[in-house]
């Protein structure tokens, strides 16, 4: 495991988890500005970011960022984008978070199965061109290429500037093929989430072609999670709605902090 | 005669069962690795 430490040692730090799974920790680099209050930590793993690629399960990968997050001298906060955010729910069951928090993240086996719909039904050429390269040879290069091609089922505002953010990526296509299936085969998690008594707060952009509200509903209700939409956002809110987004983490963990002090 | 046909016929079977384990070892990657070619990125 990598972790890129941004900020200075502060009363609150955040662990901030990639999606995929398979992408680095570079796309979320958006989010330094965060670092100005908060203690921002980069989670990259399983051969994101140069990391060494190790087959590992979802259930032995929370037990390492707990491991890193209980060695933190100030109380953290769990975010993850996406399947990021499977893995800091499943963190946040072990261990204890001042708070979790969850972007556009499917969290149980008929979201994502919504997903698989949405991005069957509304793929484009292109991707599927890229689909078909990425199915027909497994390496970094085409797994970037596809996941580099999902435009509108990914971002809001499509540009070529979003894409390459990806295409660029330090990714891992072994960790997206060995723990694709994590999320499906994990019954029991929003079950588990639901007993925890930290915050919780679900984001999500309004314009999510791959998760909408729709598929996410059951999950959010499940897991007792508090639910803020992000306007002009897709599936990356932190990419297309850069301001909005960070103001719904601020203020959510300001709210917490505050309500500490009172006590 | 007889005794060499037996032994090409033992000859060709070892051959054949060679020819399923040189197979087999072509095949070794994780099946799990494969799991995740249905599903998107998320």
């Amino acid at each position: 495991m990598r972790v890129t430490k941004v900020g200075d040692d502060s009363q609150i730090s955040i662990i901030l988890i990639p999606g995929g799974p398979g992408l680095s920790t570079s796309y979320l680099r958006s989010m330094d500005e965060l670092s100005g209050k908060y203690q921002l930590h980069f989670l990259d793993i399983c051969g994101t970011n140069g990391t060494q690629f190790e087959c590992l399960s979802a259930l032995s990968i929370a037990q390492t960022i707990k491991e890193y997050a209980e060695n933190i001298e100030s109380p953290f906060v769990l975010l993850g984008h996406s399947y990021g955010g499977y893995l800091a729910s499943k963190t946040a069951t072990i261990t204890l978070p001042e708070a979790l928090i969850c972007v556009s993240t499917p969290l149980s086996a008929s979201s994502m199965k919504c997903a698989i719909g949405n991005y069957s039904s509304k793929k484009s050429l292109n991707l599927i061109a890229r689909e078909a390269e990425w199915l027909r040879h497994n390496s970094e290069e085409t797994f970037k290429s596809w996941l580099s091609s999902y435009g509108k089922l990914y971002f809001k505002n499509n540009d070529d500037r979003l894409s390459n953010l990806i295409l660029n990526d330090e990714s891992s296509y072994r960790f997206f093929l060995n723990n694709n299936g994590d999320i499906e085969n994990d019954s029991s998690l929003l079950v588990q989430v639901a007993k925890t008594n930290f915050p919780k707060l679900f984001i999500s952009g309004i314009d999510d072609e791959l998760l909408p509200l729709s598929a996410i509903k059951s999950d959010i209700e499940a897991g007792s999670f508090d639910f803020t939409l992000v306007n002009n956002a897709g599936h990356f809110p932190m990419l297309d709605n850069l301001k909005s987004t960070l103001s719904y983490i601020d203020n959510f963990i300001s709210s917490i902090t505050s309500q500490r002090t009172k006590k | 005669m007889k005794s060499i046909s037996r032994l090409l016929i033992l000859l060709l079977a070892f051959a054949s069962l060679a020819q399923v384990f040189a197979n087999s070892k072509s095949e070794d990657i994780n099946p799990k690795f494969r799991e995740g070619n249905d599903k998107p990125g998320v």
